[in-house]
């Protein structure tokens, strides 16, 4: 089974509703991933509203591309975006009870990116596009 | 309905029920934000909140929560949920918060959490 869907938005959080659906409605096409449905679609609402809310800057309109590719039993969602760089670097741990303990509010997105899938990639091609890729596999018995 | 609905009422020993439906992400957690800051600014630190209704949460609307608990907590004050369904519920625990929050499944159990 192969399934290339893509979806194309401007940066506006009232868009992630859109996102949502577009990856639930390409999810049904593959029984595999379907019961993955509310991670894969929080993972990749959360790579979405990071680029919305910190990639580009206030007031500027650009495009945020997201590709999904279901090979197998392998899910490769690209996004692709011209905001400013954003390399989510190396895993870190999470100490949520320090978290709750000061109150803070930020800083989860990419704790849930990373554990949801088994991957997530940045590059920045040459011609200014940032690349964010998030993969995720199904073990099979 | 809108993307984000709260209603508040009150409890006899005043502890408000904020019921929140709909769907809480980047998009809309200020909206919920701003509520609590209103109920924390009248000094209402003892909420429960009913996610029976709630469709979705990112960690936006995580985010907001985990705030509003830590500050209830500051003020001898207490957060506690009621009805999240699972979808919801699972989002609180991929971020490792189902021992730290107190979720319950009525009202009266709810309310028997702030003793």
């Amino acid at each position: 089974m192969h399934i290339q869907e893509k979806l194309t938005i401007t940066n506006s959080a009232k868009n992630l509703v859109t996102v949502r659906e577009f990856i639930s409605r390409t999810l049904t096409h593959s029984p595999a991933f379907a019961t993955e449905e509310t991670g894969i679609v929080l993972a990749i609402d959360e790579a979405v509203a990071n680029i919305i809310e910190h990639g580009y800057p206030p007031n500027v309109t650009g495009p945020i591309e997201i590709e999904l590719e279901i090979a197998d039993a392998v899910l490769v969602t690209r996004i692709r975006d011209r905001a400013r760089p954003f390399d989510p670097g190396q895993p870190t741990a999470l100490d949520i009870r320090a978290h709750v303990k000061a109150g803070k509010r930020n800083g989860l997105g990419l704790f849930l990116m990373r554990k949801i899938m088994d991957e997530v990639r940045y590059s920045r091609p040459v011609d200014g596009q940032n690349e964010l890729t998030l993969v995720k596999r199904i073990r099979q018995n | 309905m809108r993307r984000l609905e709260m209603t508040l009422g009150q409890f006899p020993n005043g502890v408000i029920l904020m019921t929140v439906k709909g769907f809480l992400d980047t998009d809309t957690y200020e909206d919920l934000e701003k509520q609590i800051n209103q109920l924390y600014a009248a000094k209402r630190f003892r909420v429960i909140a009913d996610l029976a209704e709630l469709r979705y949460i990112s960690s936006a609307g995580i985010g907001v929560f985990i705030a509003a608990f830590s500050e209830a907590q500051e003020n001898q004050g207490k957060l506690v949920i009621l009805n999240a369904n699972d979808k919801v519920k699972q989002v609180f625990e991929l971020l490792e918060l189902g021992e730290i929050f107190t979720f319950t499944t009525s009202r009266e159990e709810a309310l028997k959490a702030f003793g």
